[in-house]
């Protein structure tokens, strides 16, 4: 129940950096995406089930304010939380490497899904111009601030996990 | 716990169910124009004040970090703005002298027609959270009375168009967005032209000019406006200057690049135009 609030909490939090302080720190006119890097972590950390329902709930922020189609984002996010869910036994505390790789995985599925939906469809067929920029610049990004915000990120589910089993006992 | 657990639905089912009712979402959203607008609506009343207060928090911050641009930098702009303000000076007096002129001659032709449109002043409070769309969230929404198709300007130049509003905020797609197609027109030679946004080219800072006529005088340099044969823009708006203009290889039309005007990287206040221009 804490951790649902919190990671609601954190996925308005997310949406709200990366449309406002975030722009202002654009490299390359470029956001990383923090609410993808939200779902990442709280699949691989906890599960199918919990990374289904954030992704979802990222996707659909993000489709409401600013898509013009309600669904499409939540789609993709909710399966990218799905998918890193299923990865939940190899997680360990210590390991960097295989998020950061997952997270890639991820980034790079989002970044065709969203090629594909969008560009494709309206004829946009010069697919590796779209995959030069704007994907490969956002996967690189999203993953060096990763790198910082990972380990705060599962301190904080740590810490949220410890708290229930207390209210449990 | 256990009692949550023996009833638990599969994941793999919930993933399905939801998939299936996003699919319907979508469906829903392109067949039913006001279904996107209305949930958006219902939504706002949280976010929109959220995102202004720490909008003005991301502005305080970047406004700081600008304060630490060396006091050089700044003298040596001081100086060149110095001469820039005589050039200017003695410019803007010979121009009060042509206008002078221009309004008697229009008096005379009584050709009343210069471009001043109503206007309402807006914040950008928000951008596109992913990069690959160049929208905006604007302050104002159908309470200041904007509406779907009304165009954008900053300072002189087009910004975009209104494509979506709720009640107290509006999207505006820029126009050098990936989906962003401006009829327009050279403003010297009267050639129309397509102004199409592309998302590649952002970090160049420029956008495509389309299927001008291949005998167009056109060169580097001209200026670019809207045109009046467009069905969604006022006509006359000004877009940008030409640049590597050259002919395709149909050997039928010019093409190139426009420099917008418009500086979209610190894109903070917009005039929205409040007519809309009626076709039909």
């Amino acid at each position: 129940m804490k951790k649902m609030v919190v990671t609601g909490v954190l996925i308005i939090l997310a949406y709200l950096m990366q449309t406002t302080l975030l722009d202002e720190m654009r490299l390359a006119s470029i956001v990383p995406n923090l609410l993808l890097f939200l779902t990442f972590v709280s699949g691989f950390m906890n599960g199918r089930k919990t990374g289904m329902f954030t992704g979802f709930f990222c996707g659909l922020i993000i489709d409401i304010f600013s898509s013009s189609v309600i669904g499409l984002n939540s789609i993709i996010y909710m399966s990218i939380g799905y998918l890193n869910g299923c990865f939940q036994s190899l997680f360990f505390d210590e390991d960097i490497k295989l998020p950061l790789v997952l997270l890639s995985v991820s980034e790079l599925l989002y970044g065709l899904f969203t090629y594909i939906t969008r560009f494709l469809l309206n004829n946009r067929l010069n697919m590796f111009d779209y995959i030069l920029y704007p994907v490969i610049p956002e996967l690189i990004y999203t993953i060096v601030v990763a790198v910082f915000l990972y380990r705060p990120l599962l301190k904080l589910y740590h810490w949220l996990e410890k708290g229930s089993v207390h209210v449990g006992d | 716990m256990k009692n949550k657990d023996r009833f638990s639905i599969p994941p793999r089912y919930i993933l399905f169910g939801l998939t299936v009712l996003c699919v319907l979402s979508c469906v829903l959203s392109v067949v039913k124009s006001d279904y996107t607008s209305s949930i958006r609506n219902a939504t706002s009343y949280v976010i929109t004040p959220l995102q202004k207060g720490l909008n003005s928090v991301a502005v305080w911050i970047s406004d700081k970090v600008d304060n630490f641009e060396t006091l050089k930098e700044v003298q040596a702009e001081n100086e060149r703005l110095k001469i820039r303000l005589e050039t200017l000076m003695s410019e803007n007096s010979t121009l009060n002298l042509d206008r002078n002129e221009l309004e008697q001659l229009r008096m005379l032709y009584k050709l009343d027609q210069t471009y001043s449109y109503p206007k309402v002043a807006a914040q950008v409070i928000g951008k596109d959270s992913s990069n690959f769309f160049s929208t905006f969230t604007i302050n104002k929404g159908q309470k200041d009375g904007i509406a779907v198709d009304m165009n954008v300007i900053s300072g002189s130049g087009l910004v975009g168009i209104v494509t979506a509003v709720s009640e107290n905020t509006a999207t505006v797609r820029s126009i050098i967005d990936d989906f962003s197609n401006v009829s327009a027109m050279i403003a010297v030679t009267s050639d129309f032209c397509n102004v199409a946004g592309d998302l590649t080219l952002i970090n160049d800072g420029k956008i495509h000019v389309e299927n001008l006529p291949k005998e167009s005088l056109v060169g580097d340099g001209y200026a670019v406006v809207t045109s009046h044969i467009s069905s969604k823009y006022l006509p006359g708006i000004l877009i940008g200057y030409t640049a590597d203009i050259a002919i395709d290889a149909n050997n039928l039309t010019k093409s190139g690049y426009v420099i917008p005007i418009v500086d979209f990287e610190n894109i903070q206040y917009v005039f929205v135009i409040t007519e809309r221009k009626i076709t039909e």
